[in-house]
């Protein structure tokens, strides 16, 4: 697979402050790189250095192929990008704001606007002022900018940011489509790996400045075992029945490490037991636990 | 990539806010509320005397007190007479001009000690000019002033010590009868009859200066030479008859007086785009929808700066001709606009005609300088602070500045400034600066260089900008 982004030993320093560490990772073709840490962790900073937002002090970013500090028009001409929030320009329409990115590439098909705002889902109300759009019209309206040129690095910082539970779920099944229908490599950003874990095929944890692990998404969930939180009457002799699988969390809580599709089996052999179950959730922490025991906890400096 | 893709996204942003169209109709609300006050209340006549004085009032015992009591009374009835006429035609003049003294007399008459003869006089002075104006014949009072003048000219003595001033004086005014006379241009409050008794005062001033055995200083030749530009201009309409009756030159000055120095409307144009094309995007964040496209720095803030001068030159000529259009319908003059402008060639010590629309033209580009000098600064300043607000204040410190330092004409320093020299129109026709040490060349080296050093910076500085957190 081609890299289409690699980043090499990135230092940046804020005055003295050292922000990023020899940041190090690569995105290729296909890819969906979930980029997680803690509020402070450098996300945004690392994403801005890599767009030449901001300069770093030491390293490389090379996009396609070009060095982002050399060659910054070819290196950033195929790449599309959300910084912390899509400002986009209120007092114009959506349509408009579209109109005036493709302006600025060349060989733009026609309707190739038509078809991102298809893709967003924003037809009905793209002749509006953005003024006048919700936060999650606007994310999506910012996704739809960052596309127009057909990228085939798509960075987005936070996308998820101040959107509710459904509103992410959307940007979710929207990024979904889009890897599949433009195949796109994608850097994601977020605090939350929890939101991104259905989209990522990669993982890469940054934690005050450093890379802490980069890995595939089959491997961080292997390394966290699947779980679920059972509400009970009573636990007593529960451990003889499930032995080093359960934990007893609180006195009617215990926690089962099982997969899916062993949960009938444990609700038939509680039942044979003579407990009365109350409620059986699967354990949302549970990836977040995995990665928070990486990180070492999440405090900021 | 290509700039103009660049340039004409910044006009299309620009021109999708509203605030320059709210100032464009407010400058053009302002003329026409100008035109109004003009044609409907001239300023003169709201300053008359209007209220009667009450003898109640004045100590008629005390000799001060009546005569400033029949001053009062004086103004009073002058004012009752002449309102009785248009405020622009000749009667009114003539009242408010030559009457006085008929009007004083009279109530020296009623109010004061004359004597019977005098009185008897005075009375039929007054009846008889009450008399004329009944039907008022103005170049029939002119013919008598005419001979009257001609006359004294005749008698003057050639070895008076004031013969050369009294004949230089004595025959301006008659030259100004004869053009009255043969053009159809009574004395009144008209600007075409205002501009043709400053003959009078111009000739008067042009011969003082014409004394051969006298060596003058600086200050004293540059008077000289306004004399004498003054002159040879006014000569030179009146000899071509440029002067006409109905002829109104407000539409013309109004558009000279906003080309030849800032245009205070333009420039707060200038100053409300160059203020904002960068620091809002910094302050909203949308630079960064500019900055992650495929266009280096400098084209980015090469496009800023050729969108907002566009924009400039946009609304300077819009306004100013949207103005002049207005102008010429209030005041019903189309026809100056065919009227060449009169300019003194220095260098030369001549006067010719030169049209209205080249002549602005070439005085707008003369003082261009002096609004990219504002727009540059307030740009890098923009760049600096990425606060609308400083960068603005700085513009209009820059306006002010223009203005304020010719207090200081005299220092050397001040006539090196960036400011003071970017307006070249002083030196338009062989003219020189009005700051002392200032030349042509001194003016020309001082702006190239603020230029290069203004552009220089703020593309070292926008390259160098990096963009903060939200
Ligand atoms: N302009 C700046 N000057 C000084 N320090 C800065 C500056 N910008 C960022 N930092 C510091 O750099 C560190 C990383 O910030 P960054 O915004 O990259 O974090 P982040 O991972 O994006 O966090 P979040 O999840 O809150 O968005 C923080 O400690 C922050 O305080
Ligand atoms: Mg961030």
């Amino acid at each position: 697979m081609a890299e289409v982004l690699e980043v090499k030993n990135l230092n940046k320093f804020f005055g003295k402050k050292q922000v990023l560490k020899d940041v190090s990772f690569s995105v290729s073709e296909g890819e969906i790189l979930g980029f997680i840490g803690p509020n402070g962790a450098g996300k945004t900073t690392t994403i801005k250095n890599i767009l030449g937002l901001q300069s770093f002090n030491s390293g490389e970013v090379i996009i396609n192929g070009y060095d982002i500090k050399k060659d910054f028009s070819k290196a950033i001409e195929k790449v599309g990008a959300i910084v912390e929030s899509p400002d986009l320009y209120m007092y114009l329409t959506g349509r408009k704001n579209l109109e005036l990115i493709a302006n600025l590439y060349k060989n733009i098909p026609d309707g190739r606007v038509e078809d991102v705002i298809e893709l967003v889902g924003l037809n009905n109300r793209i002749d509006d002022k953005v003024s006048k759009y919700s936060l999650g019209m606007r994310q999506r309206l910012g996704i739809a900018a960052a596309l127009i040129q057909s990228p085939n690095l798509l960075i987005l910082d936070e996308p998820t940011n101040g959107l509710d539970p459904e509103g992410i779920k959307e940007i979710r099944d929207l990024l979904k489509k889009l890897v599949r229908k433009e195949k796109t490599a994608v850097l994601i950003s977020s605090h939350n790996l929890l939101e991104l874990e259905t989209i990522c095929t990669d993982v890469c944890i940054i934690q005050k400045g450093e890379i802490v692990t980069i890995n595939s998404m089959k491997e961080i969930k292997k390394t966290s075992r699947e779980n679920y939180l059972i509400t009970l009457d009573k636990t007593t002799g529960i451990k003889k029945i499930f032995k080093q699988d359960v934990e007893i969390v609180d006195e009617d809580v215990i926690r089962l490490y099982k997969t899916k599709e062993d949960i009938p089996n444990v609700i038939n052999t509680l039942i044979e037991n003579n407990y009365n179950i109350y409620e059986i959730v699967k354990d949302k922490q549970s990836l977040e636990e995995a990665f928070l025991s990486k990180t070492g906890g999440n405090e900021i400096d | 990539m290509k700039l103009i893709n660049l340039i004409k996204n910044e006009l299309t942003k620009i021109l999708h806010k509203p605030s320059l169209y709210v100032l464009f109709a407010i400058v053009i609300a302002l003329n026409i509320f100008v035109i109004f006050i003009d044609t409907i209340a001239p300023a003169e006549v709201i300053g008359m005397a209007t209220v009667k004085p009450n003898i109640k009032d004045y100590d008629m015992k005390n000799e001060e007190e009546v005569s400033m009591f029949i001053d009062n009374m004086t103004d009073y009835d002058v004012a009752q007479a002449a309102r009785k006429y248009d405020f622009y035609s000749a009667e009114y003049y003539y009242i408010d001009t030559e009457l006085v003294d008929l009007f004083r007399c009279m109530n020296e008459v009623k109010y004061g000690k004359v004597s019977e003869k005098e009185a008897n006089e005075c009375k039929s002075n007054f009846d008889l000019a009450m008399a004329s104006l009944e039907n008022y014949d103005w170049k029939n009072n002119l013919t008598n002033k005419k001979a009257d003048l001609t006359k004294r000219l005749q008698e003057l003595k050639e070895d008076s010590p004031t013969y050369k001033e009294d004949k230089v004086v004595l025959t301006a005014e008659i030259e100004v009868i004869d053009y009255r006379l043969k053009n159809d241009i009574y004395p009144s409050y008209k600007i075409s009859s205002a501009e043709l008794d400053e003959w009078i005062v111009y000739s008067q001033a042009y011969y003082s200066w014409d004394k051969e055995d006298v060596k003058y200083n600086e200050d004293e030749l540059k008077q000289k030479e306004e004399a004498t530009k003054n002159y040879m201009i006014l000569k030179y309409k009146m000899d071509h008859e440029m002067i006409k009756a109905n002829y109104n030159e407000t539409p013309t000055d109004n558009l000279l007086r906003c080309v030849k120095s800032l245009d205070f409307f333009s420039l707060i144009c200038l100053i409300m785009v160059a203020g904002s094309i960068i620091s809002e995007e910094f302050n909203k964040g949308t630079i960064k929808q500019l900055l992650v496209r495929p266009y280096s720095r400098i084209k980015i803030l090469t496009s800023k700066i050729i969108a907002t001068l566009i924009i400039f030159l946009i609304f300077f000529f819009l306004s100013n001709g949207l103005r002049l259009i207005i102008d010429c319908i209030g005041y019903n003059s189309f026809n100056t606009l065919n009227t060449p402008v009169v300019l003194y060639n220095y260098a030369k010590e001549t006067v010719f005609g030169m049209n209205i629309f080249s002549y602005s033209l070439l005085c707008f580009v003369s003082i261009l300088p002096l609004y990219l000098l504002i727009m540059l600064g307030v740009l890098l300043v923009s760049i600096i602070t990425t606060n609308n607000g400083i960068s603005s204040a700085v513009g209009y410190m820059l306006f002010i500045a223009s203005d304020i330092f010719i207090l200081f004409s005299n220092n050397r320093i001040v006539s090196y400034l960036p400011i003071t020299t970017a307006d070249l129109n002083p030196y338009l026709f062989g003219g020189s600066s009005p700051y002392k040490y200032a030349t042509l060349g001194s003016s020309l080296l001082v702006d190239i260089t603020t230029f290069i050093l203004l552009i220089g910076l703020s593309i070292f500085l926008f390259k160098k900008k990096n963009i903060k957190n939200q």
